[in-house]
């Protein structure tokens, strides 16, 4: 028994010990005037397949055409997608390592408190090349045929109307967006928090939630051109093309969701490495192919270069922390 | 007939040499990945994902769908060879199968083994192919209440896998529900005993969890035996293949197996786990010896093998007919066929049946190959046994370390991995069961989200159990089953099993 435990304790060290030599394995070189050399580490903060996985993916299919590397895309799925945030800002400043950054990750996950980074200084921003779109949808047979008579109903039957967003109210774009309209409206929803958009496709299918508030994908829109689900509003500017009709909260609000999605990296990379992302993602935007798949995920391409988003995103920041606060504020009155 | 000429629309896809490459490379990769523990479907898929886009989109399911049936069908192995669940659905089958194999029954089980997942595989495509649509708007029915109704009865169920003490079982039930809490809670976002550590924010991921439970601890364990003697598979290798009384005990727990993990693949979240543990469950309840199971029972086996490839003909069916991915196999499907431009919904099977025929037709001839493949391996397999442990053991530990580094190439992961490792070798020095622990583990997040979800929608009233005809119907069972369990005479013949075995 004695002797038994010894040697579990030596497999346990050696294995420990090996895996720490695995994480430290490090190829980086002090100069690269002729970037990039080698493949190029690409972390995404959601799981393969879904609209974000597929995206990316599509995005570094189309930049490995204009940077002559391939990119090496891995899923870290988890925590908000804030382990990517994690990943990226300890990684290397040396052009090798990026992350996806999606609105969640970076603006509001450090907001709400939890998050190992506490703003967006310790990252280099990019660039951005979609936008999400999030309709706002109920289910066919509802007697609510616009936004309006939806919170005309509401303002009635307090909590009656039964929303699902990805996520908890306070961390994610989608609670944070819903809720200013709540406030707007003074009316009150219930939430039924649910975990990916094709769980909340099902449960509004289902009749088990009033009102659908996730992302889009074709098989969603299936749902609206068989007539079955019927979009009532978007929760930013930007709509599913052939649906403009509908309004958006910016035109009925005058706020948007926070919703880009884009490329990010750890602070401090040189500048060659930045002018030629710089170049690559102007091309990678108007590459045919890339546009096209962007079209079929209905999640359009919408570029802000490096200056444009920083700029977006200094403004839009304390905002969104503002409402974050608040949101957090009235959850602890809730919890008392 | 109008089946058979969908059929025979969707055979005359697969007969083309390049559909038949797809889905052999499909089905053989997945069979090895399910060899390796810890790398499962969703990791190979995921790296997968892109080659395909360059294929034809049937093509590309072709190839990812036979990866996923593929690697229930190889899940299996290492459980019965090591006691190394392959995937999370392969748990079960540690029980029984790695006893079959100690008593030199490793080729039977393994054998059974393939020749259920072969039956079950064909049957749930039978189901996939005459009632695919009714049974999608059905499974559109169950909501939040419907799950919790459904995670009570398989938590009940869970009092049936203990082959000990009853009050071990319990606690290691508890243990397992306290240690699924760990993570965000859904509904506010704030943590829960995840003390500052930022990795454990999503939680304990079950791969890690399950392969230091049963795998790293199983290897301390022999060490300390191989030390002494090498006595551990105390018989030699008899028969390969499974006798007449082996197919006469499993004939019906395969046909069990199948129906069930049919039905609950359908449903979303986690059906091949689930309907592994429950079709273990209910062999154990109905059958005439249950004190032979966790003793090396081929009905153990047999069962839970059935059940988690008959899940995966069922997990097609909410993705095909309404675009929904039960799990996230089926989302990384969907999103191979969306990057195709086949938008899966309602409307798919109408407007591209060669799509959904396709499918049905390549999983026939994909199983198929999955037998002829299996059925040679199993004498290579058995062979593992007598590789000397200085070199079978490091092994083990190594393909485990990069199984769990892989899943979210997270190093935290190997850690979790071991720390279970080591609790789970004191489990079992002082005979605490790991089956129940996994399965509260699994059923114990659902149950409480589904509970707060329910009540989200009920405002606060437990009527919603009850006045849903789904929910009471499992309601109902549940708690008949644990009237049965409190009714004297038949706690009496409960209790005496665990006596016999202490």
């Amino acid at each position: 028994m004695k002797r038994g435990a010894k040697e579990i304790l030596v497999i346990v060290g050696l294995v420990v010990t090996f895996a720490l030599l695995f994480q430290s394995v490090d190829l980086a070189k002090a100069k690269d005037p002729d970037y990039p050399t080698r493949p190029i580490n690409f972390y995404i903060s959601y799981g393969a397949g879904g609209t974000t996985d597929l995206m990316f993916r599509a995005f570094c299919d189309t930049a490995k055409k204009y940077l002559g590397q391939p990119f090496v895309p891995i899923n870290k799925v988890g925590a908000a997608g804030t382990l990517v945030g994690v990943t990226v800002m300890n990684s290397k400043p040396d052009g090798y390592t990026f992350g996806s950054f999606a609105a969640t990750n970076v603006i509001i996950a450090p907001l709400s408190g939890e998050s190992p980074y506490k703003d967006i200084s310790n990252f280099t921003l990019i660039g951005n090349f979609a936008n999400y779109v999030y309709p706002l949808m109920v289910k066919a047979d509802a007697p609510w045929r616009t936004w309006k008579e939806l919170i005309e109903w509401a303002r009635k039957n307090p909590r009656g109307i039964k929303v699902s967003i990805t996520g908890a109210k306070s961390n994610t774009s989608m609670g944070v967006c819903v809720s200013q309209a709540e406030m707007k409206e003074n009316v009150e929803f219930t939430y039924i928090p649910l975990k990916s958009s094709s769980e909340t496709l099902s449960a509004i299918l289902g009749g088990h939630i009033t009102l659908y508030g996730s992302t889009v994908d074709p098989s969603t829109l299936e749902y609206v051109k068989e007539g079955k689900l019927r979009i009532l509003a978007f929760m930013d500017t930007c709509k599913v093309p052939g649906y403009e009709s509908i309004p958006s909260f910016q035109e009925l609000y005058g706020f948007s969701i926070i919703n880009v999605m884009g490329v990010l990296g750890p602070k401090g990379l040189p500048d060659n490495v930045l002018k030629k992302w710089d170049d690559t993602f102007a091309k990678v935007v108007k590459d045919p192919d890339f546009v096209n798949t962007a079209n079929r995920m209905y999640t359009p391409v919408v570029y802000m270069n490096r200056t444009e988003l920083n700029k977006y995103m200094a403004e839009i920041y304390p905002k969104a922390g503002e409402i974050i606060k608040m949101l957090q504020a009235e959850e602890a009155k809730q919890k008392k | 007939m109008e089946v058979l000429d969908n059929l025979y629309l969707g055979f005359s896809h697969i007969f083309i040499l390049e559909n038949l490459i797809y889905c052999f490379l499909g089905v053989f990769i997945g069979t090895l990945i399910g060899v390796l523990p810890g790398i499962g479907p969703v990791g190979a898929m995921s790296i997968l994902l892109p080659a395909t886009f360059k294929t034809s989109p049937i093509g590309s399911i072709i190839m990812l769908g036979g990866i996923y049936y593929g690697a229930m069908y190889g899940g299996s192995t290492t459980s019965i060879l090591v006691n190394i669940p392959g995937e999370a659905a392969s748990v079960v089958t540690c029980l029984d199968g790695y006893q079959m194999a100690r008593h030199g029954r490793a080729g039977p089980a393994l054998g059974i083994a393939a020749f259920g997942s072969f039956i079950a595989g064909t049957l749930s495509i039978v189901g996939l192919m005459l009632i695919a649509p009714p049974l999608a708007s059905i499974a559109l029915r169950f909501g939040p209440p419907e799950y919790f109704s459904l995670m009570c009865l398989g938590l009940t169920i869970l009092i049936y896998l203990a082959s000990g003490s009853i009050i071990r079982a319990l606690m290691m039930a508890v243990f397992g529900v306290i240690i699924g809490c760990v993570g965000q809670d859904a509904e506010t976002g704030s943590p829960r005993f995840v003390f500052g550590i930022y990795d454990l924010m999503d939680g304990i991921g079950l791969a890690p969890f399950v392969m230091g439970l049963f795998g790293i601890s199983e290897v301390f364990l022999n060490i300390e035996q191989v030390l002494k003697e090498r006595n551990i598979f105390e018989t030699k290798l008899k028969r390969l293949f499974p006798n007449l009384q082996d197919w006469k005990d499993s004939a019906m727990p395969i046909m069990r197996g199948s129906i069930l993990g049919f039905l609950l693949g359908i449903l979303p979240g986690g059906g091949a786990v689930i309907s592994s543990f429950a079709s273990y469950g209910i062999e154990k309840k109905i059958s005439k010896h249950p004190e032979k199971f966790g003793k090396g029972a081929i009905e153990g086996v047999a069962g839970p093998e059935s059940a988690n490839n008959s899940a995966t003909g069922g997990a097609f069916i909410p993705l095909l007919t309404l675009g929904i991915p039960p799990n996230v196999v089926m989302a990384l499907l969907l999103g191979a066929l969306m990057m195709h431009g086949v938008t899966p919904g309602p409307r798919l099977i109408q407007e591209n049946p060669v799509i959904f025929w396709g499918v049905v037709a390549s999983m026939y001839v994909g199983n198929g190959m999955l037998l002829l493949l299996n059925l040679p391996l199993i004498g290579l397999w058995v062979q593992v046994l007598k590789v000397p442990y200085k070199i079978l053991f490091p092994l083990i530990i190594l393909f485990c370390v990069i199984g769990a580094y892989s899943i979210n190439n997270s190093t935290f992961d190997i850690a979790i991995m071991l720390i279970f490792g080591v609790l789970g070798y004191l489990m079992r020095k002082y005979n605490f069961e790991g089956a129940p622990m996994v399965l509260a583990f699994v059923l114990g997040p659902m149950l409480e989200n589904a509970l707060r979800l329910s009540l989200l929608m009920s405002d606060g009233s437990f009527l919603i159990f009850f006045n849903r005809p789904i929910a009471a119907g499992g309601m109902i069972v549940t708690i008949l089953m644990l009237i049965s369990c409190i009714v004297p005479v038949i706690r009496k013949k409960r209790e005496a099993i665990p006596l016999e075995e202490a």
